[in-house]
């Protein structure tokens, strides 16, 4: 009984020095960004590009950019997720300062927790930006569909910053990173890529929730794995 | 005893960088390894930091496997590396705080006042990292290897990029430091600042500890002697 509460007070307190980590690393990852912008500019500039590059390649077809306006907006966050991996990394290897951190760390997951937290914060706020432009290029109505679409990206960019986060910690110390974070990522992302794709096409259409249900599924259960996954290895990961 | 270790191999590949390390270190000992450039002397900082993993033998820090028992190893560590691991776009309280936070520091806002004076940046607290020079961001990296009332500190080239002003504050520090049982390893290729620092000394060379024993006190010409028969 005693053992039973004395493991259930060392459980709550690890997990709230966990959670305290977490925080204080998140605010520091949010804190620089707020002050420099470096990656929510370079992300939303890129995503920006991509729609403007895709609209102009489309031409003025209303119909095939109804159609294609899903896979082209997840294109886009898909790249721009990349951009804005590279650029967090270069900030963390500046100064070796992710050694500083994992020294610091009793357990290092609180880092990845931490890094996809602000990694999703980034691309909701590219999310919130170029929704209101691909209204206007693509001729679509959102706000018909916003709650649906709603969880379709959180799952979405849940997904990509899990993911991303693992392939940017992976290359971090790789000599050709640039190169090798998106060789491993966009594969490994695209049973997750293809099922937001098509859900944001049919609630575009539409449809309702339920029509989307598999590939809501599909997405819940990509996310589930890669976390649980990533949270036990991620130790052995981060170690040189 | 603070630090064991027994037959710690590393090997990058098929490079061998640590050939099989024995070390024993006492609590509230200062221990000075040199070595030549390649000799591994990071590589061994490095595992006892618990950033790397040995390849092979053990190693024990305060009691602690090192490898096994790591979170309860890193609390006890402040490490200054070659690097600052500072945030440039912070200002030198919000790293502190930072790491502060992260270790669980008590008292925090008092104790960044503390380690900010010990090392003569209290007037530049409030200033951003990268607007530092390089001596003043080693200083503040010395501060942030303390911060957290380290039992064993490990400092890799402490000295570099510190005029002599600094460099005299860092063996104040030192001093400091031992005097309230903290132990100290500070790898160095320099055998000629602050010898008297040391309680004892080892030399390695080619991934090995070749010579060890205690210190020579402040007499540069012995150790220089000691090292060319050893190094070469």
């Amino acid at each position: 009984m005693c053992k039973d509460s004395n493991s259930f007070i060392a459980l709550m307190s690890g997990s709230k020095v966990f959670l305290q980590q977490v925080l204080a690393l998140l605010a520091k990852d949010l804190k620089t960004e707020w002050r420099t912008r470096e990656i929510f500019t370079s992300m939303f500039v890129f995503a920006v590009l991509v729609l403007v590059v895709f609209n102009f390649a489309i031409g003025a077809d209303t119909e095939l950019i109804r159609q294609v306006a899903s896979g082209v907006i997840w294109v886009a966050l898909l790249f721009a997720t990349v951009l804005g991996l590279q650029r967090a990394g270069q900030l963390e290897s500046e100064e070796d300062s992710l050694q500083g951190v994992l020294l610091a760390l009793r357990d290092r997951s609180a880092l990845f927790v931490a890094k996809m937290i602000a990694q999703m914060v980034y691309l909701l706020a590219v999310i919130i930006c170029i929704l209101p432009l691909c209204g206007i290029w693509f001729r679509i109505d959102f706000i018909a569909c916003i709650g649906g679409l709603g969880i379709v990206f959180a799952l979405g960019i849940l997904g990509l910053s899990i993911v991303g986060t693992l392939f940017a910690m992976i290359t971090l110390h790789t000599r050709a990173r640039e190169v090798m974070l998106p060789m491993l990522f966009l594969p490994v992302s695209v049973p997750l890529t293809i099922a937001a794709v098509y859900a944001t096409a049919q609630l575009i259409a539409g449809k309702s929730l339920g029509d989307i249900a598999d590939y809501l599924t599909l997405m819940v259960i990509f996310n589930i794995v890669f976390f649980a996954l990533i949270l036990i290895v991620f130790d052995y990961i981060v170690e040189e | 005893m603070m630090v064991h270790l027994e037959g710690v191999i590393k090997r990058f590949g098929t490079m061998t960088a640590l050939r099989g390390i024995d070390l024993k270190l006492q609590r509230g000992c200062c221990l000075g390894i040199f070595g030549p450039n390649g000799a591994g002397k990071t590589t061994l900082l490095k595992i006892l930091a618990t950033l790397t993993r040995p390849s092979a033998g053990t190693v024990h820090i305060a009691g602690y496997d090192a490898v096994k028992e790591a979170e309860k190893v890193r609390p006890l560590l402040g490490v200054l590396g070659h690097r600052t691991f500072l945030y440039g776009h912070l200002t030198a309280c919000e790293n502190l705080r930072f790491y502060g936070r992260l270790f669980g520091t008590k008292q925090l806002a008092e104790r960044i006042t503390e380690v900010l004076q010990l090392v003569d940046l209290v007037a530049h607290a409030h200033q951003l990292v990268r607007t530092y020079s390089r001596g003043m961001q080693q200083r503040l990296a010395i501060a942030r290897a303390i911060l957290h009332y380290p039992t064993l500190l490990l400092l890799d080239e402490p000295y570099t990029g510190l005029d002599k002003h600094a460099v005299s504050r860092l063996q104040e520090l030192v001093l400091h430091l031992r005097s309230v049982s903290c132990t100290i390893i500070m790898s160095t290729h320099d055998l000629h600042r602050g010898l008297d620092l040391y309680d004892e000394i080892a030399i390695q060379c080619r991934g090995k500890i070749v010579y060890s024993g205690p210190s020579l006190g402040s007499d540069v010409q012995g150790f220089e002697q000691l090292y060319s028969a050893y190094v070469g």
